[in-house]
């Protein structure tokens, strides 16, 4: 619970200033809350995948994902785990309620809400990566739509292919923006020779418009979403 | 055909089409047109299994998800094409949900929403259809505008099914009395279940179901859980154990079975052998006096229903205010805070004569039903405005209301039946409020009878028997009381009454008004409106909760009444300065402070000597990194809720209120995160700017349409999202080729510097605090 808190205080912007006991009430309770409130679902698929010149392509589907940036990401599987995942709707009703009744309490449970959905991705990868070690694979970390050049009008077909509406009732707009808020789609390589790359600010394709390097902080680890960080 | 026979559908459409080949992900509607044979083949399939009805292959045949290349019209009649030619005995125009969430969750809005289904079921209509079976849905909004779209554009029979995860509710919170409740005042022909679990999974659901509704209840479930097996989904449930299962519920009378996801042929051939020649076993509804939000039901039997009147702009001038403004955020605070308080559900008035009331209505619904899921009375005297407001409703609401007088009755019963709602009669007619309970009686009795005579039941009524002021017309008061006993007894109607007005005139209300709720819950009354923060009311309701049976052991009223009295949410005293109350963030002590304060000091004065310069201080603590972004915040709730003294105090005295100039702030087409514009809102009105909030998801229009009416000349706009900062260019193209000469501030989470200048903005706010110093320099430049 202690990494969780340093998660959701990272996502505020806290830089080691002194918290009041008050604040870090709320931040605790904030906590608890968005855990009752939210209802996580997650569904996955896993494919052969082929490196195509327009891409890599996700075999018995129409899918190819276009861009370098998860070609490289990719570079050595043989297959990928197309995943979603979501807080679901009651989520986003409790951040919304919020915003009118105390806007800082919005914006905390805001924060609370994305690392849960981190959490709830990286017990999702730890799952895989369980499943692929059985069978002699490694895995990438994970990688979304918006990360690099990969486009987020992939959005709409990667939940098409998982059924995501139904599954797990995860949509998108028209401009890509994934409904209930809380929600990540993510790939996960599965290979024999993967090298995971460091992380660092100087390999993130997103270091131009990161909202945490606009700070000058950094992210923490590689594969996090800034799409999912409220910040301003 | 429905009501002497159960109806059996067909199964999967999609698992029958990945075994032959269609890919995950591709769009199975096309394979009306690509390979009209195979789909042809499966109805066939499904009909010589021996389904009644086959459902056509149009799942996600609407325009959001064709795009161009095949025309709805096309794919849609090719579709009603293939399940005619399998020989089919009926064809069901097969409508799901739209694949984007509807406003205020999503982005499509409720007419649009409308119009694309419109055009999907004309398009099966024309084409031959012989009913519309609306399915899988999760969000009761969208729902309604589907049945609508099918009730005002088609002739078809219409079947509505919603689907429910393991929780008991819908993706988005629906449950299944709720769907139950609502769905069965909205014109539908048949109701039920489908997909998400396998039928035993859903029994609980479907006993809800068969439980309340007074219309066929259908069944469509998947074949157990999904697994996956090789890349393939599969089920778990055999075709014997799902028609078993599923036989279970058609001997507790669900009238229309099929199937849904991992079904085939094979289960729908032994549901067939299974129901041989049985007969439907009709079930006895039990017929409640309901309303519902989209997540919630209040049931007003048996208990004692509590409706907070706080949301009407009579007599409140700080309402009147915000109405005119389009200040919607006024109203969310008031609504939360009554919910909070114990209300059950809301009453929304927004009639003001100089407003267009209907187009505020349907505004405030959308929003009040994004912060509560308290159902809402929808209160006003203009038909146009209930309308707009009950057709945008989520759920099933009350309608405030209708009158013995014959104009109205034929003016409102209408919209009651077609949009489902609870009815408000009050008990006056042409002649005004008859001075007897008898006369009052007459005509609820009156009312009772022209609503049935429009089809509306009588559990949709509620009968208010009118409260007069005792200070002028003492003697009327037990009349009312006696009215409420006539009413209830005699016509077995429920009845509600609106409290406060009997002390209007005398000191000391909150008396008047709780002993008088105290005789009109003895009298039977089922709802009263009344103010949800009056502490002596709510002891009235605790009370009156144990003596109706209603608080089982009386379990709420010794939570509440042991012990130490509750205190409750009056401002803390507070001896520190205000000053450190603020850098503090001690938001909950402003309020006090200021009172305080405004005792021996001008409100302007505290602005200028105590709020800015503790602003600044809490600004540049942010800026070097000594506090974060929460604490920057609680010190801005501070001054916020100090400024709310400030303003009160000021409208009190007729003083307009001064600002520093006046700022407009929207979030963008197509964005939906508004948090970090509100932050930037509350920061620029704590230095006294006055801020014209567009809301989020706007269009452009609608700046530019502002900005003209507002003579605005600096402009904030947020993005969060690479997809939607095309948006903010769009508006600043639009704005400044509409001819203003305004001026630009841009922030969000992916904004950068580059990005600003790429959209054509003046400036870059990296944070809020810096869109204060960038609306300083703007207005001291342009003074």
């Amino acid at each position: 619970m202690e990494q969780a808190k340093a998660e959701v205080l990272r996502y505020l912007g806290y830089r080691d200033q002194k918290l009041s006991p008050e604040l870090d009430g709320v931040i605790a309770e904030c906590m608890r809350v968005m855990r009752e409130a939210a209802s996580p679902f997650q569904t996955r698929m896993t494919f052969d995948i082929r490196f195509q010149t327009d891409g890599i392509h996700l075999e018995n589907t129409e899918v190819t994902l276009p861009g370098k940036d998860i070609r490289r990401h990719l570079d050595g599987c043989k297959q990928a785990v197309l995943l979603a995942a979501t807080l679901g709707a009651a989520a986003d009703s409790l951040i919304r309620r919020w915003e009118v009744a105390d806007i800082t309490r919005s914006l905390i449970l805001d924060a609370c809400a994305t690392q849960y959905i981190e959490q709830c991705c990286d017990e999702l990868e730890e799952q895989v990566k369980q499943e692929a070690s059985d069978r002699g694979l490694a895995i990438t970390s994970r990688f979304s739509p918006g990360y690099g050049d990969l486009p987020l009008d992939m959005q709409p077909k990667l939940l098409a292919v998982l059924d995501a509406g139904r599954r797990i009732g995860l949509t998108c707009t028209e401009r890509f923006i994934l409904i209930p808020r809380k929600s990540v789609t993510a790939l996960i390589g599965l290979g024999k020779d993967i090298h995971e790359r460091p992380g660092g600010c100087d390999r993130c394709p997103l270091k131009h418009t990161c909202s945490f390097t606009k700070g000058e902080r950094n992210c923490g680890y590689t594969g996090i979403d800034p799409k999912q960080n409220s910040a301003l | 055909m429905i009501q002497n026979r159960i109806l059996l559908f067909d199964g999967a459409m999609g698992t029958m089409l990945q075994q032959r080949g269609l890919a995950p992900g591709a769009l199975p509607e096309l394979y009306n047109l690509t390979r009209p044979e195979v789909v042809i083949d499966i109805h066939r399939a499904y009909v010589q299994a021996g389904a009644d009805i086959v459902t056509t292959n149009t799942f996600q045949a609407h325009e959001l998800k064709l795009s161009g290349e095949h025309s709805v019209e096309a794919v849609v009649s090719a579709g009603v094409r293939c399940a005619r030619e399998s020989g089919a005995r009926f064809v069901a125009l097969d409508v799901g949900p739209l694949g984007q969430l509807l406003a205020p969750m999503g982005t499509v809005s409720f007419e649009r929403a409308y119009e694309i289904f419109t055009r999907q079921m004309a398009a099966g209509e024309e084409a031959g259809a012989d009913l519309i079976i609306i399915e899988t849905i999760s969000d009761l909004l969208e729902a309604k505008a589907a049945i609508l779209a099918a009730r005002e554009n088609t002739s078809l029979p219409v079947i509505c099914t919603m689907t429910f995860q393991e929780d008991g509710r819908t993706f988005v919170g629906c449950d299944p009395l709720t769907a139950v409740v609502a769905l069965q005042e909205l014109g539908v022909d048949a109701l039920g279940v489908n997909c998400s679990l396998g039928p035993e999974s859903l029994k609980a659901v479907v006993a809800v179901m068969l439980k309340y509704s007074r219309l066929p209840v259908i069944l469509q479930a998947n074949a157990g859980l999904p697994a996956i097996q090789n890349g393939q989904t599969v089920y778990d449930l055999e075709p014997e154990a799902y028609a078993e299962q599923v036989m279970e519920m058609v001997r507790q009378g669900a009238r229309l079975v099929g199937g849904c996801c991992g079904t085939t042929p094979e289960y729908i051939r032994r549901l067939k052998e299974k129901i041989g020649t049985m007969r439907p076993v009709y079930t006895k509804p039990i017929r409640v006096t309901a309303c519902t939000s989209g997540t919630q039901t209040v049931i007003l039997d048996d208990r004692i229903t509590e409706i907070g009147e706080r949301l009407n702009p009579t007599g409140k001038k700080a309402m009147q205010q915000a109405l005119r403004a389009g200040d919607i955020d006024f109203l969310l605070d008031e609504a939360i805070a009554q919910v909070q308080a114990g209300a059950q559900v809301l009453d929304v008035n927004v009639g003001l004569p100089d407003i267009d009331e209907p187009a505020t209505f349907s505004k405030a619904v959308r929003e009040i039903q994004s912060v509560t899921r308290a159902p809402l009375q929808i209160d006003s005297s203009d038909p146009a405005a209930i309308e707009a407001g009950v057709r945008i409703y989520n759920g099933k609401p009350i309608i405030n209301s209708v009158n013995g007088k014959k104009e109205v009755m034929d003016s409102i019963f209408p919209l009651a039946k077609k949009y489902g709602a609870l009815v408000v009669g009050l008990t006056l007619d042409e002649n005004g409020i008859p001075s007897t309970a008898r006369g009052r009686y007459e005509i609820a009795k009156r009312i009772r009878d022209t609503a049935r005579s429009y089809g509306i039941p009588e559990e949709n009524l509620l009968i208010d028997c009118l409260v007069l002021t005792a200070s002028a017309q003492q003697a009327q008061v037990k009349e009312t009381l006696a009215a409420i006993r006539m009413v209830g007894a005699e016509l077995g109607l429920k009845t509600v009454l609106g409290i406060s007005n009997v002390s209007f005139g005398l000191p000391d209300r909150e008396l008047l008004n709780a002993t008088f709720l105290a005789s009109a819950l003895g009298a039977g009354l089922d709802a009263a409106i009344l103010n949800p923060y009056s502490k002596r009311c709510r002891e009235v309701l605790d009370a009156g909760r144990v003596l109706n049976n209603e608080d089982r052991n009386a379990a709420s009223f010794i939570a509440r009444h042991t012990g130490e009295p509750v205190i409750t949410a009056a401002p803390a005293k507070t001896d520190l300065p205000l000053a450190e109350i603020i850098e503090r963030g001690l938001k909950d002590q402003a309020a006090g402070a200021v009172e305080k304060l405004l005792e021996n000091t001008l409100p302007l004065d505290i602005i200028d000597s105590a709020f800015i310069p503790a602003l600044n201080r809490v600004g540049k603590r942010f800026e070097t990194g000594e506090i974060f972004l929460p604490q920057l915040m609680l010190s801005a709730q501070a001054v916020q809720n100090g400024f709310a003294v400030i303003s009160s105090r000021m409208r009190e005295g007729g003083v307009q209120r001064v600002t520093k100039g006046k700022i407009l702030l929207a979030t963008v087409h197509g964005d939906i995160h508004d948090i970090g514009k509100n932050i930037v809102k509350m920061l620029l009105e704590n230095y006294g700017y006055e801020i014209l909030d567009l809301g989020k998801d706007v269009p452009v229009e609608t700046v530019v349409d502002a900005i003209r009416e507002s003579n605005i000349r600096l402009v904030g706009l947020s993005a969060l999202m690479t997809t939607t900062v095309k948006s903010m260019k769009d508006t600043i193209t639009a704005v400044h080729s509409a001819g203003f000469d305004c001026t630009f501030f841009v922030g969000g989470a992916v904004l950068t510097q580059e990005y600003a200048s790429y959209v054509g903005a003046d400036y870059y706010a990296k944070d809020a605090m810096e869109s204060v110093d960038i609306a300083g320099r703007f207005f001291a430049a342009n003074a």
